[in-house]
């Protein structure tokens, strides 16, 4: 007797739709991405019950004509790609060819498309119950597909049982949607539920040719969705680099095949959340490969590991990030919703995340530092005129930028920054912004002659690529680039000080641990390999045959590290040196850690990541505590130094030194405005 | 229970037991010390019960009993007592009057039978050895014990008793120290174990410089009493670090190469001067041995640099080796010889300090750039 025999089309669909549809949302996802991929400019999605009872989507894409409409129903059948060359290339959204008949066969599905070009004005609908095709007729329709999903599951009670409340549905749905919207900001989408529109984004055209002009868009949609309230910074980061590729790699490779090491490019670009603007989970962690919302581990490390310690234990960043690398070093086909990618050079991918993060970081405090390495002048952007503080102009006034309204105090700058001459006294108090930090950290003399605008610096600034003009005021500058009044210290730990934008405070301890923290790195910084302490007594390390591998890689970045390690056996390692500073702890607790360490952040590493934690340690005791008074000199040299530093917005552990308090939300607290 | 006791002779056995009492424990009467009062003697007892201390002193009883009395307030009241005669009596409702001159006290103690029972040794095996050398042999060692809790079998002195010598050792993963002295060891109680480091730090403390001890131990426990006039001893027993100790023959090294004489205080001093231009992040300073003389330099970036030269009688190669001063200093200051002797194979191999006597010192080095 046979056993084996072949389903039916029906069936096959429905397990097909199993992986692919899980939930309404899914449907949106696969129907969104479809107009996506049309080209269409105008995306509406209305849905019923949470997606149950109905899912409308609407565009105004290229539409099918009759052949192609019957045609698309079929599995497998799809015009996005036509061989299998074609996924490296993929620029599309889709290519499996799967979604709409799965998702015919699960729902009462009507399908309604004209093409953009058929001059007819006849539209085609097919009406399918189930998978059964009940009826295809010609209809009056607009240019483009209207795809509408009734009683979804309807023949799948097993799956209806899973689905949740309607408004967790209708809160993936709205999820999913929030991404496509950022993703196309060129596209505009409306969002109705239960006849009620909850969202109408019009399209936005990018504010200027040229890849930078992506910004300003995605500025506006992000403002549309979330409100305006979260200070962002733009990133730009662009680099091409030679694919390390790893043979014994086990779990990167592609089996058997090899891989030469490709040149690819990588751009990563959209928004981050500012030091200090950080959650408790990763919701607001939108990623983007070539424009796919995607989920990936190692990306959300990068992103950690970019902000570093400028974000605090247990906290994660902000971001709304699109990375652009070529799509042959990409595979999206892993996951049936495509909701997961893997790189074909993982760790490049993340270490260049990683280092897009942290030059942006950086270059937001101090513009000059690293404005070789992007291109145009972004990540600051000039902030509104500032009128001349007249009410401030008391000797205890000191500047980190210049007042002049005449010069925006961010973007590109002459390296010693232009300042106004105002009184001698003054200027005693002014700290040179050296703009950036050189590496001997020697702080600027605060009686240096400042000269009054160097003739270079304006013209300089003016010819700055300005094409983005006057960013939306949602633009955050960064706080030490604006004149700070110190007002008086309260509890003896946070520091009051006053700015054209309102009130600042700053916590006397966390900000002296930076400045001793950048100070010590920076000492540490200057000698090139760390000494290391041998051990008495060598301990064998016995690692899972995965750390096992990457140790075996690493041996000589470790010992540069100052940790004896060598092979004893397959997956054994003899520990025989640390570096000294590791004192008390568990030698190879402590080599664990490491290897974990520099697993997660790439071989890459600073040797001084190792000592960091205990430096944090150390200055956290050396630096001025919470009872310390200090007086007004040392408080503005502190600042001065604060200043001074590549991360001055948050301590070594990760926590704000300062926080500042506009004019409008005092105003909004003493009920001034509404 | 009732006595009179001089005041002295009472602090005497306070002193001895206050280290080992607890101040914050779960159990209340852990906070307490045990007094039996008996045979012309008051016995006085403190346990955590890791570590007991019993200690007799001289007092007339009249009635003989027992009673536990918080520590901390005990021995508060009897130290500030003004008078030289102390007379202590107990209550049925176990409170203890403390009666001196014109000072008149009572605490509330708890049952004596209550308290602890001190270890029992059953399977004795038992050794002689003076106070003095035990004294001195953990002079010399007990400063290289680890005190990472992680690593527990360091955290102790390694007792090794076999032919009539006793042997410690000390370390913390990266320098060792080890001395022997002589000992009556019969046959039957050689053996091995680690003494926690409390334990040392108590019995170094109760050490006399005369007499001898009687050193006792089981599977897990040990027992020190130290012998006194009249059979007044004085006995800490300690339960024993569980765990075997890493094999100290295997890091000392067999064949040095070079061997020099270094004055020791000399040497001493020299290191003194020159760590500090260390910090907590460079802590090493340079040996360098040149014909006849020794170069020690220290160079920290953000601090200065320093250079001491000592005239030495060397004809070996020239050798220039690093390593941490504290490792270097610390076994220095525990010898009193006048002369140590430096053994070294090369720059990455274990330094030996040695001297004149029993002592023997292995120092890691450090690896500069």
């Amino acid at each position: 007797m046979n056993r084996i025999r072949l389903l039916s089309d029906q069936v096959a669909n429905q397990i097909a739709a199993g992986e692919v549809i899980e939930r309404p949302a899914s449907v949106v996802k696969e129907l969104v991405e479809n107009a996506l991929d049309a080209e269409s400019t105008r995306v509406q999605v209305e849905i019923g019950a949470g997606g149950r009872s109905l899912i409308r989507v609407t565009d105004d894409g290229w539409g099918m004509s009759k052949d192609d409409a019957l045609l698309c129903l079929e599995r497998h059948a799809t015009s996005k790609i036509r061989q299998a060359e074609d996924l490296t290339t993929l620029a599309t959204m889709g290519f499996r060819g799967e979604a709409i008949p799965s998702i015919a066969s699960i729902s009462r599905f009507s399908l309604t498309s004209r093409e953009r070009e058929d001059a007819s004005g006849e539209a085609t609908q097919i009406l399918i119950q189930g998978g059964k095709m009940t009826d295809v007729r010609a209809a009056a329709g607009p240019p483009g597909t209207t795809v509408e999903v009734r009683q979804l599951f309807f023949n799948l009670p097993a799956r209806r049982k899973f689905l949740r409340s309607e408004d967790t549905e209708r809160a993936h749905i709205q999820h999913y949607l929030t991404l496509a919207a950022l993703a196309y900001p060129a596209v505009s989408f409306t969002f109705t539920s239960d006849q009620r529109v909850v969202w109408q984004l019009p399209a936005l055209k990018p504010a200027a040719t040229g890849e930078g002009g992506m910004h300003g868009p995605l500025r506006e949609r992000l403002r549309q969705l979330h409100g305006a309230d979260t200070p962002m910074l733009e990133v730009d980061f662009v680099t091409t680099f030679h694919e390390a590729y790893h043979p014994g790699d086990t779990f990167e490779a592609e089996d058997g095949a090899t891989v030469e090491p490709a040149k690819s490019s990588f751009r990563a670009w959209g928004f981050i959340g500012a030091p200090g603007v950080s959650r408790s989970t990763r919701e607001d962690q939108h990623l983007f490969v070539n424009r796919r919302p995607v989920e990936n581990r190692g990306l959300n490390f990068a992103l950690i590991e970019g902000y570093h310690n400028a974000l605090m234990k247990g906290r994660y960043p902000v971001c709304t990030l699109f990375l652009e690398i070529d799509p042959a070093a990409v595979d999206v086909n892993i996951h049936p919703a495509k909701r997961e990618v893997k790189f074909r050079d993982e760790s490049g991918v993340r270490r260049w995340v990683a280092e897009a993060v942290r030059r942006t970081l950086q270059t937001f405090h101090s513009p000059d530092a690293l404005s070789t390495s992007t291109d145009t002048g972004h990540a600051v952007t000039p902030p509104a005129p500032v009128e001349p503080l007249s009410h401030l102009s008391s000797e205890r006034q000191f500047q980190w930028a210049p007042p002049s309204p005449a010069v925006p105090p961010a973007g590109r700058q002459a390296p010693v920054a232009p300042r106004t001459p105002q009184s001698n006294e003054q200027i005693q108090n002014v700290a040179v912004p050296s703009s950036s930090l050189d590496a001997s950290g020697v702080v600027p003399s605060a009686l240096g002659n400042v000269e009054a605008s160097p003739p270079g610096a304006t013209p300089e600034t003016a010819a700055a690529p300005r094409s983005v003009p006057a960013l939306p005021p949602g633009t955050p500058v960064p706080l030490l680039h604006v004149p700070l009044r110190l007002v008086g210290v309260i509890g003896r730990l946070y520091v009051v000080l006053e700015s054209d934008r309102g009130m600042v405070l700053m916590d006397q301890h966390a900000a002296h641990e930076r400045v001793l923290y950048e100070e010590m790195l920076q000492r540490m910084e200057s000698s090139e390999n760390a000494p290391s302490q041998r051990l008495l007594l060598p301990e064998t390390v016995e690692l899972n045959p995965r750390d096992a591998n990457f140790v075996r890689r690493h041996l000589d970045t470790l010992s540069r590290l100052g940790v004896g390690l060598s092979e004893f056996g397959e997956r054994t390692f003899l520990l025989d040196a640390l570096p000294p500073f590791v004192k008390g702890s568990n030698p190879k607790q402590f080599a664990l850690g490491l290897i974990d360490e520099l697993q997660a952040v790439g071989a890459g590493v600073n040797t001084l990541r190792l000592g960091e934690d205990i430096i944090a340690k150390t200055v956290c005791r050396h630096s001025v505590k919470a009872n310390d008074p200090l007086q007004g000199p040392e408080l503005e040299h502190l600042i001065a130094r604060l200043r001074n530093c590549s991360m001055p917005y948050t301590c070594p552990h990760g926590r704000p030194t300062l926080i500042e308090m506009s004019w409008r939300e005092l105003e909004k607290k003493f009920g001034r405005t509404g | 229970m009732k006595l009179t006791i001089g005041k002295d002779q009472l602090m005497l056995g306070l002193q001895a037991v206050q280290n080992v009492v607890g101040s914050r424990t779960t159990m209340a009467i852990l906070n307490n010390i045990l007094l039996n009062a008996r045979d012309g003697r008051l016995q006085v007892t403190g346990t955590d019960l890791d570590i007991s201390v019993t200690c007799p002193v001289v007092a007339q009883i009249s009635t003989p009993g027992a009673i536990t009395l918080p520590a901390r307030k005990f021995i508060g009241i009897v130290r500030e007592l003004g008078s030289p005669e102390i007379e202590l009596s107990l209550d049925e409702k176990k409170q203890c009057s403390i009666r001196s001159g014109s000072s008149f006290y009572k605490i509330n103690g708890l049952a004596a039978e209550d308290y602890p029972p001190l270890p029992q040794f059953k399977e004795v095996r038992r050794v002689v050895i003076q106070q003095e050398t035990l004294r001195a042999m953990l002079k010399k060692t007990a400063f290289a014990v680890s005190a990472d809790e992680s690593r527990f079998v360091l955290n102790g002195i390694f007792f090794s008793l076999k032919d009539h010598k006793a042997t410690l050792v000390a370390t913390d993963g990266r320098r060792l120290a080890l001395t022997d002295g002589e000992a009556e060891i019969p046959t039957e109680s050689q053996g091995d174990f680690i003494v926690p480091t409390k334990a040392i730090n108590e019995l170094t403390r109760l050490l006399q410089g005369t007499g001898s001890l009687e050193l006792n131990f089981s599977e897990n426990q040990v027992a020190f009493t130290l012998k006194g006039e009249n059979g007044f001893d004085t006995v800490i027993t300690s339960k024993l670090v569980d765990g075997s100790y890493p094999n100290y023959r295997q890091v000392i090294p067999a064949e040095p190469l070079e061997r020099v004489a270094i004055p020791r205080e000399e040497f001493l001093a020299a290191l003194k001067r020159a760590e500090i231009m260390t910090s907590d992040k460079s802590n090493s300073v340079k040996l360098a041995f040149g014909r006849n003389q020794l170069t020690i330099t220290a160079n920290t970036p953000e601090v200065g640099e320093g250079q001491e030269t000592l005239a030495i009688n060397y004809k070996g190669k020239e050798m220039a080796i690093a390593f941490n001063p504290t490792y270097l200093m610390d076994p220095l200051k525990a010898v009193e010889t006048e002369e140590v002797y430096f053994e070294l194979i090369d720059e990455l191999s274990p330094g030996v300090l040695k001297i004149n006597e029993p002592f023997l010192y292995v120092i890691m080095p450090m690896r500069m750039s």
